[in-house]
């Protein structure tokens, strides 16, 4: 253990949190900037183009997501298993090559940028599959560096000989995560086999693996946050599992409805992810309960706070921003507008952002307060939380806005062609909703500067904080 | 299946669709506020979403647009979200009350 | 497959219930053993429907299976037609129309659309464009672009071309000098060679049974 107490495996998530929150700053500078493009396609134009300014956008965001939860479960491995992580030079070494590994991703992007036409390009610059662009040698590092983390975990839970609950679904969970991302990693000429198995890696890691990882991480936040009890904590993490991946797998239906795939998916994914929503409706309730039955007293209110985003954000974003695009008859139109990133925008920031940013705030008050003597507490805190809520909901409904017009002008009434599209744009509906989010992108930008500043400098200052009663601090 | 469709038909659609699930999340945070915090005047506010959600999917189904069978799915998620605050209250509060007695227990 | 998605989705749902009753015998829904028994009976349930159901898409999939067209399509006439049946649009294929002036033997339209799709992933073209509907938004969707009547009606006269295939081709090459709209469309260093090759894929990419996306797409009747 280090002086402040704390674990290798801990300084080793903290690392790969602060350079996850890092990439989550390049994330937001390039979708303003792609934002902008919207209003000013001029800008930049022929030196960093859309589609590259988008890669780099929707690349950083999801490194940067995996970043934080591979901190997260860093930090949370050697509390949970009672022992120092096994093998944590060598996780040591695997964080040094990522970021490596991602620093030169990122400069091929800015400065290659695209190749030609043959295997080389897909190899050494870009792969161009939205979402998983990165050339095929950092697929294989990617692939390399989670299997030492799995490695990692795995060793650690045999040698503390005790498997929790949690600690299996999260092994289960991250076999299965490694073992996806290997659907990405192959060539076809066919477009339809290629995106039939590119959505094994986008849905079954976005509304599967990952959804379970956040539980997980979650469960353990809880336990450290609120003090939940165990069994209540592990009931709970079973009946997650149960519901993402029994809706989740065959839901995998929803993005089969138009490429190609046979007319079965069109009733398969709409039935399944028609009824997506209810546990999500349901999930509120635990929530509220949670917060009431302990009146909200907690070692970490921005913690808390962040875990609760976590809980309405899922609502929103995956609940009421999915459920009215999903059925197959309506998506016909809606597919492929900004609806889909109007939803996209509000699901990842709900389920994922809010849940790193709460574990970061765990990490940085036991840096800060390690005897938890503190309720850990600040005043710009609550700044970077409203201004990136409001600013992500002001995107959200711009974009909602915009892709209400683009669905019905140009997929309804246009039939989706060319001069449909270039309609669709013009009006205003479309034109002054992009106006709306770039200011409500620069409104969220803010908040993450706050949100940088609070988690450098949140419990400096002792004298600030309220001390915990005596009786909590020994429940504690 | 185009022949049956107009604009506005899309447009209604998608709205309810989006505020059916809100009020449906309106209602049940609502019904949890009035029972956590022991104050009936929540409860009865929140019955109103119940029945705005309610309506908002009986608002889905009135266009031609949709084929039968969809639409007695959602005519079967706008009733469970009748209740599933209720259920999922009682679920919540039973396996909290049972495991917090246990750890209790232990301690003494 | 002979069965219906109702009974396939029926049988998951039902079959997870049944092997879930078994499996959680003598366990109170209160513990957390009951919980972990359902959580993974249902989930392999549905990995294993979801293998089933790879197999068979795979194979209705396939180049030549019928949804999916074979290569040399792109040496026939397409067109996208309202289908009474299905109440949606799907896409014909019929009689000679050679591409660039030439009728592609197997393995050069392989190939062709072979160095079309290399060309596509390696200007990512997907993060501006939508193919078959998943994409960027910041540029229309290419599902059924080769049936785009602005090929004919706009593009040919502005790059000088005499035939669509051979406008579209010109187009690729150098689109920020023909913009369409306020936004352009950058130079992306495509070659002659991968610009047709491009078009050909487009062409191909047309004639995908995609379960009447995009609805009432106006084709281009020429």
């Amino acid at each position: 253990m280090t002086k402040q107490g704390l674990y290798e495996s801990q300084k080793l998530g903290l690392w790969y949190m602060v350079a996850g929150l890092i990439l989550f700053g390049a994330q937001n500078l390039f979708g303003l900037l792609i934002a902008y493009q919207y209003i000013n396609p001029d800008f930049l134009f022929g030196l960093l183009d859309f589609n590259i300014g988008r890669i780099l956008h929707i690349n950083a965001m999801v490194v940067w997501l995996l970043l934080g939860f591979i901190g997260a479960i860093y930090w949370f491995l050697p509390i949970e298993t009672g022992r120092e992580t096994v093998g944590i030079k060598l996780g040591k070494l695997a964080f040094f090559v990522l970021v490596a590994a991602v620093t030169v991703v990122v400069l091929v992007y800015l400065f290659i940028q695209i190749g030609p036409g043959n295997q080389i390009s897909l190899w050494f610059i870009n792969e161009g599959r939205e979402y998983i662009e990165a050339p095929r040698w950092a697929d294989i590092g990617i692939v390399v560096v989670v299997l030492i983390f799995l490695y990692n975990v795995i060793a650690t839970v045999i040698a503390s000989k005790r498997l929790t609950g949690i600690m299996g679904v999260l092994i289960v969970d991250l076999v299965a995560l490694a073992g996806l991302y290997l659907a990405g990693m192959f060539y076809t000429v066919n477009i339809s086999v290629d995106q039939y198995f590119w959505w094994w890696v986008i849905h079954l890691w976005v509304e599967a693996t990952w959804e379970v990882l956040i539980g997980c991480i979650m469960a353990l936040s809880l336990m450290y946050v609120l003090k939940t009890p165990r069994k209540i904590v592990e009931g709970w993490l079973y009946l997650e599992v149960f519901l993402v991946f029994g809706t989740g797998i065959l839901g995998l239906g929803h993005h089969y409805f138009w490429i190609g795939t046979p007319e079965y998916w069109l009733g398969i994914g709409g039935f399944f992810s028609a009824l997506e929503p209810l546990p999500l409706v349901a999930m509120i309730i635990h929530a509220i309960y949670d917060a009431g039955a302990h009146k909200l007293r907690t070692v970490n209110r921005p913690a808390l706070f962040w875990i609760f985003a976590q809980a309405f954000g899922n609502f929103f974003g995956a609940g009421v921003w999915g459920f009215m695009q999903t059925l197959p008859q309506i998506n016909m139109y809606s597919h492929g507008t900004q609806l889909a990133a109007s939803h996209g925008h509000m699901a990842f920031f709900g389920a994922y952002v809010a849940t790193n940013i709460a574990v970061a705030y765990i990490m940085v008050q036991k840096l800060r307060d390690p005897e938890e003597k503190y309720v850990f507490d600040s005043k710009l805190w609550k700044w970077a939380y409203v201004l990136m809520i409001i600013g992500i909901v002001g995107m959200v409904g711009a974009l909602m806005v915009a892709g209400f017009a683009q669905t019905e002008i140009e997929r309804a009434v246009g039939g989706s062609g060319w001069q449909a599209y270039i309609d669709a744009q013009l009006h205003p509906w479309m034109a002054e909703a992009m106006w709306w989010r770039l200011g409500f992108g620069f409104i969220f930008f803010i908040g993450y500067i706050l949100l940088i500043i609070d988690l450098l400098t949140i419990g400096k200052n002792k004298e600030e904080l309220e001390v915990l009663p005596e009786a909590e601090v020994s429940h504690a | 299946m185009h022949n049956l469709l107009t604009g506005s038909d899309l447009l209604i659609i998608m709205l309810s669709g989006f505020f059916m699930i809100l009020f449906a999340g309106a209602y049940t945070l609502l019904y949890g506020l009035g029972k956590i915090t022991k104050k009936s005047k929540y409860i009865k506010i929140s019955y109103i979403f119940a029945i705005a959600q309610f309506t908002a999917a009986l608002m889905m189904i009135t266009p031609d647009f949709l084929d039968p069978f969809w639409k007695y799915i959602i005519m079967f998620s706008a009733c469970a979200y009748l209740f599933i605050p209720q259920g999922m209250w009682w679920v919540v509060h039973t396996s909290h009350t049972y495991w917090e007695r246990q750890e209790n227990n232990k301690d003494v | 497959m002979e069965f219906g998605w109702l009974e396939i989705t029926v049988a998951a749902i039902v079959i997870s219930l049944i092997l879930g009753v078994i499996f959680t015998r003598g366990s109170s829904w209160i513990e957390p053993r009951f919980w972990k028994n359902i959580a993974i009976v249902t989930s392999l349930v549905m990995v294993v429907f979801l293998l089933i159901l790879t197999f068979d898409t795979l194979a209705s999939i396939k180049m030549g299976n019928g949804r999916v067209p074979e290569a040399t399509v792109i040496n026939k006439k397409i067109s996208y037609v309202y289908d009474e049946q299905k109440r949606w649009y799907v896409p014909k294929v019929s009689g000679e129309e050679p591409l660039f002036g030439k009728i592609w033997s197997e393995e050069e339209a392989l190939a062709l659309i072979n160095k079309g799709k290399m060309t596509i992933q390696s200007k990512a073209c997907m993060d501006c464009h939508t193919l078959l509907g998943n994409g960027g938004y910041y540029a229309p969707d290419l599902t059924k672009a080769w049936l785009d009547p602005k090929w004919n009606l706009l593009i040919k006269d502005m790059v000088g071309a005499n035939s669509k295939e051979e406008a579209m081709a010109k187009w690729i090459q150098h689109p920020d000098q023909y913009p369409t709209f306020q936004r352009k469309m950058p130079d992306l260093g495509i070659t002659d060679e991968e610009a047709k090759a491009i078009v050909a894929y487009l062409k191909w990419m047309s004639a995908i049974d995609t379960n009447g996306f995009p609805d009432n797409f106006k084709a281009d009747e020429q």
